[in-house]
């Protein structure tokens, strides 16, 4: 049996234009949560980004004991590179370490001091699991026990911040989420509530005649869907929005949040999809 | 065609149906005459299946209110045309959308629609209003476009409810007249009335109700 979606849709339009208060509010109300879901959408994933690309740069640095041969330095090194977690190990020499300090502080310690103070080293990085702050303190600490090393230097106080900045900005996003997922499915179906009532004889007169349930309904699924779905609209435009302006003033920056963009406007059709079907099914008895 | 078995119906406590025993068969006209509250409403529900006997099968055609699924009572229902006193017409269309509507529901094609819908408007004797708002018809007439509708789907059956209820003697008169016409067109009829001088003028085959038990 063809069932006729225009007319669906035709009437799911006109049952919405009946409750317009409703509907008007239903769908502010909806937007104004998914924009505020797209742009935590937007930073969420951008921090995500960022973060990992930091994690990345992780390096613990090794100073070795100055009084090490050439052999045992070896040595060392291969016991660094065998320690569970560590991921890639390099050798940074006395001399390359005063290169790079020369150059970055623009001192010469060589001419102050008469000799290279600066030990040499073995910069490492750990595998991605090890990423998180207790496992590399416990990398550190590993380390730091094995003969011939002197101490072990990483800027902890920077990474246990982002950390947990990153597990903020995720129980804000699941805090949102929340809001849009119960804003968005009761506002759909009180509107959805509020059109069946001033349809109960049309739909009394439907079952009369033998209309199948599935023609009742697919009106008031489609009404729930488009209400989510324009809702979803706002939040994504907003998304969009805000790549744009990074794009344009942070080129560098953040470029992953396109796909993104699709998100609440899905999110928004599925949601509205629920609400219509909760009402149909407390307010539509079979 | 319609058959009850010893059907017994019991809401909130109280029997309102008690043993009925009813076989209509096709091309027959019924009418179940009783006063007001005796359970004739009831009575045309549970064969429109819009309730369930307590005890008892209500077997329409090849339903039976027992094994009937929910997905088949909207194809029971486009065979049992009904009709009412207040006509349940929608109020906001005219004349034709009103027919075509029990069409479109049910899935048939555009096509087909236009012509049977004129069809039958004929069959009823109100062509000449077909574009005509609803609400500026006369009591009559909404129940010629009731009757139109109610037998557009080609029914086993035509259960009317009242359906003079609302109307002068003079209508009451047409609207009988056109369901007999229906009648001998092959529709069996299901009438249920309080007015027992209509059941006098009808001569058709009746049945008596009082209490929710058959008395004659
Ligand atoms: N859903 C219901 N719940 C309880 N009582 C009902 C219900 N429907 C009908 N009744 C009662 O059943 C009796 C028969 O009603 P009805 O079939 O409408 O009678 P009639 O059509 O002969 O006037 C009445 O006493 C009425 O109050
Ligand atoms: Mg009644």
């Amino acid at each position: 049996m063809s069932l006729n979606v225009l007319y669906s849709f035709n009437e799911g339009v006109k049952g919405l234009k009946r409750v317009p208060m409703a509907t008007i509010i239903t769908i502010t109300t909806i937007a104004v949560t998914q924009i505020l879901f797209g742009l935590f959408l937007f930073f969420t994933v951008n921090v995500h980004y960022l973060i990992n690309e930091m994690r990345n740069k992780v390096t613990l640095e090794v100073f070795i004991d100055a009084g090490l041969s050439d052999k045992d330095q070896k040595l060392l090194g291969e016991k660094i590179s065998s320690f569970p977690g560590v991921a890639s190990v390099k050798y940074v020499s006395k001399e390359e370490a005063l290169k790079v300090f020369s150059k970055e502080s623009g001192i010469d310690p060589l001419s102050i001091l008469g000799e290279n103070p600066l030990p040499s080293s073995y910069h490492i990085t750990v595998t991605n699991e090890k990423r998180t702050p207790d496992e590399i303190e416990k990398i550190k600490q590993g380390i730091s026990d094995i003969n011939g090393v002197d101490e072990v230097v990483y800027n902890s106080t920077f990474y246990k911040l982002i950390s947990k900045y990153s597990s903020r900005v995720l129980f804000a996003d699941g805090l949102i989420f929340g809001l849009v997922v119960i804003v968005t499915i009761l506002l759909v179906a009180n509107t959805l509530r509020l059109s069946i009532l001033t349809q109960k004889k049309t739909i009394e007169i439907m079952q009369l005649v033998g209309a199948s349930k599935k023609f009742i309904r697919m009106p008031y699924l489609l009404q729930g869907m488009f209400q989510g779905l324009i809702g979803g609209v706002f939040g994504s435009v907003a998304i969009i929005i805000c790549v744009i302006i990074v794009k344009i003033y942070f080129p560098r920056l953040f470029t992953v949040s396109l796909p993104v963009a699709a998100v609440p406007l899905l999110l928004g059709m599925i949601l509205g999809y629920i609400g219509s079907s909760i009402a149909l099914r407390r307010y539509l008895a079979e | 065609m319609v058959k009850l078995n010893g059907v017994w119906y019991r809401a909130d406590g109280n029997t309102i149906l008690e043993n009925i025993r009813l076989d209509i068969k096709s091309g027959e006209f019924v009418s179940i005459v009783g006063p007001s509250g005796a359970g004739k409403s009831t009575l045309l529900r549970l064969i429109h299946m819009e309730i369930f006997p307590t005890r008892g099968v209500v077997e329409v055609a090849n339903y039976k209110s027992n094994t009937i699924m929910e997905k088949e009572i909207p194809h029971l229902r486009r065979k049992t045309g009904v009709i009412f006193q207040d006509f349940k017409l929608l109020e906001d269309r005219d004349v034709f959308e009103n027919v075509a509507f029990a069409l479109w529901a049910t899935g048939v094609r555009r096509s087909r629609i236009k012509k049977k819908v004129f069809k039958v408007l004929a069959e009823v004797g109100i062509s000449h209003k077909r574009f005509t708002p609803v609400v500026q018809l006369s009591g009559g007439e909404k129940q010629r476009v009731a009757i139109a509708r109610a037998i557009v789907n080609d029914p086993y059956v035509l259960l009317a409810d009242e359906p003079t209820g609302n109307l002068d003697p003079d209508a009451t008169e047409d609207i009988v007249g056109l369901i007999k016409r229906i009648n001998k067109m092959g529709v069996a009829v299901l009438m249920a009335t309080h007015k027992t001088e209509l059941v006098k003028i009808l001569k058709e085959k009746t049945v008596r109700i009082e209490q929710g038990r058959i008395v004659s």
